[in-house]
């Protein structure tokens, strides 16, 4: 999976939010999107997943325009804004559900990536008495369990107690061999210097490459 | 799946909102009666008809049950939109849910009101249970379209729920100040048909304003 990304802006009633923005995602990287609060990170994210229309500029997913020509972004998974669940069921049976719409993933499949984000003690506990990090752990399973080619990840260690992200680091850099394309947003810096192989800074509407580890 | 699924997270959701819906209707009932001395049909106590149109109670009690159906079924429908449009629109099955969605919150309205249907029978040894049941009171149906065409009306403008449904809720009553007449079978088959197209405009409304542009991919 290639993505290029071509001359995109995006405004909201008449506010420019990104402007010209040119950048291509490769298999077997991870990438950093850094910015303060508002920056543009999360709109960013969303025009990727085709949840908003760029009012400029096209993405291509595969050299296909997924707005135009495509219903939905191939192989992608998401975790943008917060992560959104049916608060009568349990961490275990709303991944059950989603998996149940395109994959066929088994019960054991979908506890080990439980087991992956350490929410195997809550998974039969119902979502509406999570707190804010395990909602966003679940969130983070949602995203991996399905093994996609290109995983997005908006702010994903907010919350989340030091023991997880290290194992989260680990994660990320294990799939990155594994040929996937990782992006991950954050307002800082630090959560990702020593993840990422590309870091890119949003600011004044526009995305510039800040650090190239490789 | 997504069917059964749906069944399954709407059961408790269900009964949990009819049996609080139940209690309030009877308390409120209780109170009226004590204070009001006036002697209801077990109709009128349960909220499904008002024959006599001269007794507010009736009428309260009627509007009150429209009320919980129509709000509770929205309300539902809103809470699952906690399922995340963003998780089912990736995994390609945005269309499908919504459609089931959509079936399941109408057969919502109409077993909440059969229910109650049921529940008078019983009470007060009446036969309300027949096929023709929804065209002896039409009135039921054309209140509940107007009232859906309101709520959504208000839900497409404004951003918070609870706001919205406090609105909805007045408008209901004010609807209700103002009773339809039972009007005659085509004419209300026209209305019914109107009444639809305008509520699948206003869901298409709703879909753009709140769920960004993945409305353009239904």
């Amino acid at each position: 999976m290639k993505i290029e990304v071509k001359n995109v802006s995006k405004s909201f009633k008449k506010v420019p939010v990104l402007e010209n923005i040119n950048i291509n995602f490769e298999p077997g990287n991870i990438y950093a999107l850094v910015g303060r609060n508002g920056s543009g990170k999360s709109v960013f994210l969303k025009l990727l997943c085709g949840f908003y229309k760029p009012d400029a500029g096209e993405i291509l997913i595969d050299g296909i325009d997924i707005i135009k020509n495509g219903d939905f972004p191939p192989s992608t998974r998401a975790l943008i804004d917060s992560p959104s669940f049916l608060p009568e069921l349990s961490g275990l049976e709303n991944l059950s559900l989603l998996a149940k719409v395109q994959s066929n993933l088994t019960k054991e499949d979908i506890e080990k990536t439980l087991e992956m984000v350490n929410l195997t003690e809550e998974m039969n506990k119902n979502y509406i008495f999570y707190s804010y990090g395990m909602k966003q752990k679940l969130g983070i399973a949602q995203v991996l369990m399905e093994n996609p080619d290109l995983m997005i990840f908006d702010e994903p260690f907010n919350g989340i107690e030091e023991k997880t992200v290290i194992k989260l680091r680990e994660i990320f850099l294990k799939l990155k061999e594994e040929n996937k394309i990782i992006i991950i947003s954050t307002h800082i810096k630090d959560d990702v210097k020593l993840l990422a192989d590309y870091i890119y800074q949003f600011d004044d509407k526009r995305i510039t490459l800040i650090e190239n580890v490789e | 799946m997504i069917f059964q699924n749906e069944l399954n997270i709407l059961k408790t959701k269900i009964i949990k909102l009819f049996l609080i819906q139940l209690i309030v209707l009877i308390a409120v009932m209780v109170i009226f009666k004590l204070t009001n001395n006036q002697s209801l049909t077990p109709g009128a106590i349960l909220g499904l008809t008002y024959d006599d149109k001269s007794l507010p109670v009736e009428l309260f009690l009627y509007g009150l049950n429209w009320s919980f159906a129509i709000i509770s079924s929205l309300y539902i429908f809103m809470e699952s939109f906690k399922l995340g449009i963003q998780n089912l629109f990736l995994r390609g099955s945005l269309k499908k849910w919504i459609i089931v969605k959509t079936i399941l919150i109408i057969g919502y309205v109409f077993i909440y009101k059969c229910i109650f249907y049921i529940i008078i029978s019983f009470i007060g040894n009446i036969n309300y249970l027949n096929f023709q049941m929804f065209l002896y009171y039409p009135t039921d149906i054309l209140l509940s379209l107007i009232f859906i065409f309101i709520s959504l009306l208000v839900l497409t403008f404004l951003k918070s729920y609870t706001t919205s449904i406090v609105i909805i809720c007045m408008l209901f009553l004010v609807i209700l100040i103002f009773p339809i007449t039972v009007v005659s079978l085509k004419t209300y088959l026209y209305i019914l048909l109107l009444s639809l197209l305008i509520l699948v405009g206003l869901f298409y409304r709703i879909f753009k304003k709140r769920y960004y542009n993945i409305y353009e991919k239904i």
